[in-house]
């Protein structure tokens, strides 16, 4: 075979596999932008299901029957009593009884739930141990393991105090609910 | 014979490696596209029901904390299949965790109903979440001459409106139903069930189910706060026969437990979320001793003066509470609805002199 028609079938042999690989090369980019546009996506996704957790988590708390003002088996949204704050928050933290811990890990998750009385201030007299005026209730705390970011919220509600004799002596309280969210990685 | 000169012989063989070329990149280009199709198929599919599961995970959350509602909520056409731990939506899954929840075990169709019930047993314990399609019918059966004959009728009253369902006095009356446009048949008795199960045609035998309420006894006197026992029957040759022979029956208490039955896809579904339920009664029941002890040890130590309105309150229910506490499993279902009944009266007592209520 002559050398010039052997050349010229080799030059158009590359010119076609040059023009493939700036096909693939093209190709590969557009994957890459694509890939790199689905994963902030997923991302805001994400963040988005992290902050919605948070506030069910807060909505969940402001209805459970365990904590809140009843009466005559009548729930009483969005108020809090306090006898009942008490006696869960003693219940949860007993390292005696991990059944309420248990209970409780699964149904909140990773999180930390305070409440905190508001208003009326606690008089200091009363409470000498503690310098802050401000009641509050450190109802459960778990935080993963690992780098977490967290998300908070916060819920103004009634506390009702049953043994003052007055069911109509209501306090102002705050629900804080933090929601640790484990970063992931890689 | 004519005979291609060499330069002719060249020429066909360069047209003929080009198409082999072209054919073998062509097809390999095709091929990534065609898998990159799919790969976006299966990715769009999982991110779909991915979506749809969170969102309805979301929709639970808010459903289930609103006692006493019942939401319409459209869905895209796909199935949910639904058991006492978890559903699942394409190869999506979701577990419930503690949530309580009554359904069919395949929710399809348009429209996902969706009802809450607080349970009280008789301080509030939870809320209930029953889920059901729209192409789901319930059909209450009225019988007469037997005690609590009226509850079909008030548990159908009680159903939200939109959820489909019929109530009937006679078996024959159950030939005005086509069954046909429905894939799932849940039937309701207070007697035994006879030849009902043969007027439903259309509609294949595994996916129709009947429950019998059997109540015991009720405090308060309403069927909301009644005991009892649940029987769960599937239809089998033109009949209803037992799901569970050695297991016959199932407690409940409270028309929530009722209506769970009723929601429920059979027995096994009833059982497993009656588990969840006895386990969360029996950590309420403790937090309800805490309180009725906490009252009566502040009320002693206060000093109260004897005109306080406070002084008369006596709180003698932490026996019952014991007796509760010990049942939790309902397996001893009249000792545990007598120490419930004698909870609610103090309650009642106590809501009379204006004390602090134990619930």
């Amino acid at each position: 075979m002559p050398a010039n028609i052997l050349r010229k079938a080799q030059i158009k042999m590359a010119e076609s596999v040059g023009v493939l690989f700036i096909f693939f090369i093209l190709l590969g980019f557009g994957m890459i932008f694509y890939s790199n546009f689905q994963k902030s996506g997923m991302a805001e996704t994400q963040l988005e299901f992290s902050e919605m957790t948070a506030v069910e988590l807060s909505q969940k708390i402001s209805f459970l029957p365990e904590i809140a003002c009843t009466k005559n088996g009548v729930v009483d949204q969005d108020c809090f009593d306090i006898i009942k704050l008490d006696n869960l928050t003693k219940r949860i933290k007993d390292r005696h009884d991990d059944t309420f811990m248990d209970y409780y890990s699964q149904v909140f998750g990773n999180a930390n739930i305070t409440v905190t009385q508001v208003y009326p201030l606690v008089d200091p007299d009363e409470d000498p141990y503690n310098p802050s005026t401000h009641r509050s209730w450190y109802l459960y705390n778990r935080t993963p393991p690992g780098q977490y970011s967290t998300f908070f919220t916060q819920v103004p509600v009634v506390l009702f105090n049953a043994t003052t004799g007055d069911p109509d002596e209501r306090y102002f309280g705050v629900l804080e609910v933090e929601v640790y969210v484990p970063v992931v990685t890689g | 014979m004519s005979r291609a000169s060499p330069r002719g012989k060249r020429g066909i063989m360069e047209v003929q490696f080009s198409w082999i070329f072209i054919l073998v990149v062509g097809g390999l280009i095709l091929l990534f596209f065609v898998a990159m199709v799919n790969s976006q198929r299966d990715s769009a599919d999982t991110k779909f029901s991915a979506t749809l599961a969170r969102r309805l995970q979301s929709i639970m959350t808010g459903v289930e904390v609103s006692a006493g509602t019942a939401h319409e909520i459209a869905i895209p056409k796909t199935k949910i299949l639904v058991d006492c731990n978890s559903f699942s939506i394409g190869k999506t899954s979701r577990v419930f965790k503690n949530r309580i929840l009554y359904s069919p075990d395949l929710i399809k169709g348009r429209e996902l109903f969706t009802w809450t019930v607080r349970w009280s047993a008789p301080f509030p314990v939870t809320n209930l979440v029953m889920m059901t399609s729209s192409d789901v019918i319930y059909v209450f059966v009225n019988s007469s001459g037997l005690p609590f004959e009226e509850y079909p009728q008030q548990l159908y009253e009680e159903l939200p409106d939109n959820i489909t369902k019929r109530i009937v006095s006679r078996a024959s009356d159950l030939q005005d139903i086509d069954f046909s446009n429905y894939y799932k048949v849940k039937m309701v008795f207070i007697d035994d069930p006879g030849s009902e199960a043969a007027y439903v045609t259309g509609i294949p035998e595994v996916d129709v189910k009947a429950i019998k309420i059997e109540p015991q006894a009720t405090y308060g006197g309403t069927m909301e706060r009644s005991y009892g026992q649940i029987r769960f029957y599937r239809k089998r040759s033109g009949s209803f026969v037992l799901e569970d022979a050695a297991e016959p029956s199932l407690p409940y208490v409270g028309l929530a437990m009722m209506a769970g039955a009723v929601f429920a896809e059979g027995e096994e579904m009833y059982g497993c979320s009656l588990a969840k339920a006895s386990s969360r009664l029996d950590l309420g029941i403790l937090l309800t001793m805490d309180r009725a002890s906490g009252l009566r040890k502040l009320l002693h130590f206060a000093n109260l003066e004897p005109g306080s309105p406070l002084s008369g309150c006596v709180y003698y229910s932490l026996m019952n509470l014991e007796i509760m506490h010990d049942n939790s499993d309902l397996s001893d279902l009249v000792a545990f609805g007598n120490a419930a009944q004698e909870l609610y009266r103090q309650n009642e007592v106590l809501e009379e002199y204006s004390c602090p209520l134990i619930y």
